[in-house]
Order: C-alpha cells, then sequence, then structure tokens
C-alpha cells in the first residue's frame, strides 16, 4: 500500500484530528465525563461506582430533594458548583423551622434565622487520615459487592440501577438509580438484611450544569447576626487513653475534642466509603446506663457506661453493630 | 394526701393562697414521677374534669420540653391534641395485625397510619417509585375519612421519636460523616430539624 505523505494528506489529518477531540471534549464537557452509548453499556460496576463518586463532586446541578424515612417525607433544595478545586453547596430545608446549610469545601455556615445566628462547623482532619474520595473501589468491594440490576426512568432520567450488597450482616446495603449520561445519583435506597427500605432520597426536578453561582448565595442577609464556630481539635485516641475497634473496614476519618450540649467530647468518625459512624466519649452523667437510642430510619446508637465516662456509638449501621463498637471500646494505659 | 384538693367541683372556687400552691406542687411531682400510683391515680382522674389544673399540666410539660429541646416545645399549642384526637378518631380499626400473613415487597413499602397517608400522597406528587404510587393498596388507604374496620398492615415506626439526646448525637456526626456517592449536604437532609451544636449549650 503507498503511503500518502502530502502535505495536504497530512493537513487533512490533523485537522481530522483536532476536529474529533473537540467533539469529544465538547461531548465530555456536557456529559460530565461520559462516553459513547457502547461505552455507557460496557461499563462494569465498579466503574459505574467511581463515575458516581466523581460525579457528586464535579457536576453543576441544582434541583430538588426529596428524603423519606419511615412515616416522614422531607423535601430540600440543593445547589451545587464545583469551581475545579472545592464544591459549593446550599441546602435549603423546605419543611420544619428555615434553615439554611451552606457549604464551601470543608466548612459548613448554618444559618439560624429566628436566632438570627451562624453556626460555622469547620472540619479539622488529622494530617494522617487521608480524604475519603480517595477511597479505592477495590476496597469498598471487599465489603459489598455490585451489581447492575437494571435501567429505568427517574425523572426525566434514563437511569442505571445498581445494586450494592454488603458481603456481612454488619452493615447495610444500597440501591442506586445514575444517570446513564452524567453518573449522577439521582435515587438512593438504604435497606437492611430484609431488604425493607429504611430511607430513601430522589432528586425531582434536577437541572445538571449552567449552574449559577448567585443561587449559592443564602436566602437572608447574615449583616449583625452572631457568628459561632465549633472548634475541633484533631487529638490522638491513644494518647487520650482510648482503643477503639471500629468494623472491618471502617477507616478513620476524624479524631477530634469537641464542644457537645453541655460540655466536651471526643469524637472519633469511621467509614467504610457507604456509611459512616461516630464514637463519642464523655465524661459519664451520674443517671446513664447502658442503653440504646430510637432508631432513627437507618441510624442507630448504642450508649454505654465505661468507669468515668459515657461512649455512645452513632451511625448509619444496624443496631447490632452499633452496639458491637461500643461494647469493643477500650481504657488503655497511658 | 387529701384527694379533696383536686375535687373538681372545688376547682371553680378562687383559688387563695395555699390551695392552687399545694395542686401545682404535686403536679410538679406527678411529671417527675414522685407520686405513688394511688396518687397519680387520683391526680390523673381530677384532670379530666378541672380545665385549669389541665392547662397547667399542659404548661407544665411545655416548660420541661423547652428545657430539654426548643424543637419539641414548638411542638405545643392549643390544637395539638384536638387535632391528633381527631386524627386517632379517624384511624382504621386494627384487626388480629399478628394474624397476618407476611407481607409482599410491594406492601412492606405501604406505611400505617395518617402520616404515611400523607406520605404517599406527597410521594404521588412528586412520582417516586411507580410500584408504590400506582399501587391500589395506597389509592385505598387514601381515602378512609370515617372508621372503617380495615385489616391494616402494621409495621415499622410511625411516630420520629425526637429524643433530644438523639438529636444532638445525630447533629454531631452530620457534621463529619462524609457520604461519597451522593452529595456532601445529603447527612444534613436527614437530619434538617436537629439543631447545631452550639458552644455552651
Amino acid at each position: 500500500m503507498q503511503r500518502v505523505d502530502l502535505p495536504v494528506w497530512r493537513w487533512i489529518n490533523a485537522a481530522i484530528f483536532l476536529l474529533v477531540c473537540a467533539s469529544l471534549s465538547a461531548a465530555q464537557e456536557r456529559a460530565g465525563g461520559t462516553a459513547s452509548v457502547d461505552a455507557v453499556d460496557g461499563r462494569s460496576p465498579e466503574q459505574w461506582l467511581q463515575i458516581v463518586q466523581h460525579a457528586a463532586r464535579r457536576l453543576d446541578y441544582t434541583g430538588t430533594m426529596v428524603y423519606q424515612q419511615g412515616a416522614e417525607v422531607r423535601m430540600s433544595k440543593i445547589v451545587h458548583v464545583f469551581d475545579g478545586q472545592v464544591s459549593h453547596e446550599r441546602l435549603q430545608p423546605m419543611d420544619g423551622r428555615p434553615r439554611e446549610f451552606i457549604r464551601n469545601a470543608d466548612e459548613v455556615r448554618c444559618l439560624i434565622p429566628e436566632a438570627r445566628q451562624v453556626v460555622v462547623e469547620r472540619k479539622a482532619r488529622a494530617e494522617s487520615f487521608p480524604a475519603l474520595a480517595a477511597t479505592a473501589t477495590a476496597e469498598l468491594l471487599q465489603h459489598y459487592s455490585v451489581k447492575i440490576v437494571g435501567r429505568e426512568r427517574v425523572g426525566g432520567f434514563d437511569c442505571q440501577v445498581l445494586e450494592i450488597r454488603p458481603r456481612q450482616a454488619d452493615r447495610y446495603g444500597y440501591r442506586l438509580w445514575v444517570d446513564r449520561a452524567t453518573g449522577l445519583m439521582l435515587r438512593s435506597q438504604t435497606l437492611n438484611e430484609r431488604g425493607d427500605v429504611l430511607e430513601q432520597m430522589a432528586f425531582v426536578d434536577v437541572r445538571i450544569g449552567g449552574v449559577d453561582r448567585e443561587q449559592l448565595k443564602p436566602s437572608w442577609s447574615t449583616e449583625g447576626w452572631r457568628v459561632e464556630q465549633t472548634a475541633h481539635r484533631p487529638i490522638d485516641l491513644r494518647e487520650q487513653g482510648w482503643r477503639l475497634v471500629p468494623p472491618s473496614g471502617f477507616k478513620p476519618l476524624y479524631a477530634v475534642r469537641r464542644p457537645m450540649a453541655g460540655g466536651q467530647a471526643l469524637q472519633a468518625v469511621y467509614s467504610d466509603g457507604l456509611a459512616s459512624l461516630s464514637v463519642f466519649i464523655e465524661p459519664a452523667a451520674a443517671a446513664a446506663a447502658n442503653d440504646q437510642l430510637p432508631q432513627r430510619g437507618p441510624i442507630n446508637s448504642y450508649v454505654r457506661r465505661l468507669g468515668e465516662s459515657t461512649v455512645t456509638v452513632v451511625g448509619e449501621v444496624p443496631a447490632d453493630t452499633a452496639r458491637a463498637v461500643a461494647q469493643a471500646a477500650e481504657r488503655i494505659g497511658r | 394526701m387529701n384527694p379533696d384538693t383536686i375535687d373538681p367541683s372545688k376547682s371553680a372556687v378562687p383559688s387563695v393562697g395555699g390551695r392552687a400552691d399545694d395542686r401545682a406542687q404535686r403536679l410538679s411531682c406527678l411529671l417527675d414521677g414522685e407520686l405513688d400510683e394511688h396518687e397519680c391515680r387520683a391526680l390523673i382522674a381530677g384532670l379530666r374534669d378541672d380545665k385549669e389544673a389541665g392547662h397547667k399540666w399542659a404548661l407544665f410539660n411545655c416548660v420541661g420540653d423547652a428545657m430539654r429541646s426548643a424543637d419539641v416545645a414548638s411542638w405545643h399549642s392549643d390544637q395539638f391534641v384536638a387535632r391528633v384526637s381527631a386524627a386517632l378518631e379517624r384511624e382504621p380499626t386494627v384487626l388480629a395485625p399478628a394474624a397476618l400473613p407476611p407481607r409482599s415487597a410491594a406492601r412492606r413499602w405501604l406505611l400505617p397510619g395518617a402520616g404515611a397517608v400523607a406520605a404517599a400522597a406527597v410521594l404521588i406528587a412528586i412520582g417516586l417509585p411507580s410500584r408504590q404510587a400506582v399501587s391500589p393498596e395506597t389509592m385505598a388507604a387514601r381515602t378512609p375519612a370515617t372508621p372503617t374496620p380495615t385489616v391494616a398492615a402494621v409495621q415499622g415506626p410511625v411516630l420520629i421519636d425526637r429524643s433530644p439526646q438523639l438529636e444532638r448525637y445525630l447533629a454531631a456526626h452530620r457534621e463529619l460523616a462524609e457520604p461519597t456517592l451522593m452529595p456532601n449536604s445529603t447527612p444534613y437532609v436527614r437530619t434538617s430539624g436537629a439543631m447545631p451544636i452550639q458552644e455552651g449549650r
């Protein structure tokens, strides 16, 4: 075969190459990093998980989210913008007392209009704890199996349905509806071992892309409002004389000393990439006894009296798991 | 203790000094669980007929709740009890729930009670899962306006327990929980009613 090496051919080749690149990147822009239909169909469950993780952080979107837990239904408006570095969010619960939560990266400002007050929550991560976004899907798959179970339409979007089943009964399962074009999760359900839906969230009238940053502004001018900071100071649990044993696959995210209603507490937070749980250690109240607090959808908690302290475990895990974590807490010699 | 003090016929007498104070004191003891069974019965029986004592009882409860949580206290309103009583009147009567066969997956979505009707109505309005939106049971559940004996599905919590103790842990937990697949604010959606933790509260 004769090699075509005329300058004009080279020019045409280069032009075609550029055109393909441009249209590909435009498609990526539109779709938030997705490819052709064939590529979508060929995605493995693991790839889907990565795409969902990525989309939740990197896409701009705005919409109304419905949350259902037992007989309770709540709606919130949400605006999410990624500025190239960090994400910004505004959450407006539409029920109950007026509140607004404005997030910029790791800082959340809680606006309480009736008290003309802003509570600023800032995360203080210890150097040694990695950000969860880096959680490798491979690790997640040690504790869950992921399956593509179908294709359904949600909120007008063509969605892939994923089922995430725990490998042990010490955590919950999930069912996710993911927009095939962008990877944004439009509905999620948390399921117990019998398949009962413990809570579900769904987007209605979601708009992906083209979000005006003005929409991140709170509804109220907070000028003259009282601003209060919740200070978290990173601590080393061992130095504090504590040994905690989270369920397998739960990694430490935070260990801090923080204010709690009426005093200070140590809080350690663990996550397996899907569920998280907190362990609180406080000076024991006189009447404290071992007890389970009321269950709230997927959230279970257990309070344990341990010497002069109370250990309270709260998280999106089954009741037995919360109790086991509380029971495993140990005071160690300094 | 003299049961006379809560005799409804005497409550119309303008409360002069000691008597009213004594009753208030005993209502307070009742709230604190300091009365024995006999005294409780007598006092509660009196509450039924004595409007003034009833009012005081509600007030004391409101004060107690306000001390524990502003959100719980906000539930107190004059019409609240009346509305709950009316809603209970309209509830279908439950017949032998224990004898029911295990429910199918579709029925598991149905929630008992008035709250569930509201939930189902909202879900229908916004077009959440189609299988629950169009299920005939759901449609049936929307209609009962008069008390009719119905074999109702009884499972799952209907009332959301607003334990103030739990609320503060939820508020602290959501600050540091990090969902990876959902928007970061998801934990706030889950617990939007809980007050943020503030220094010195």
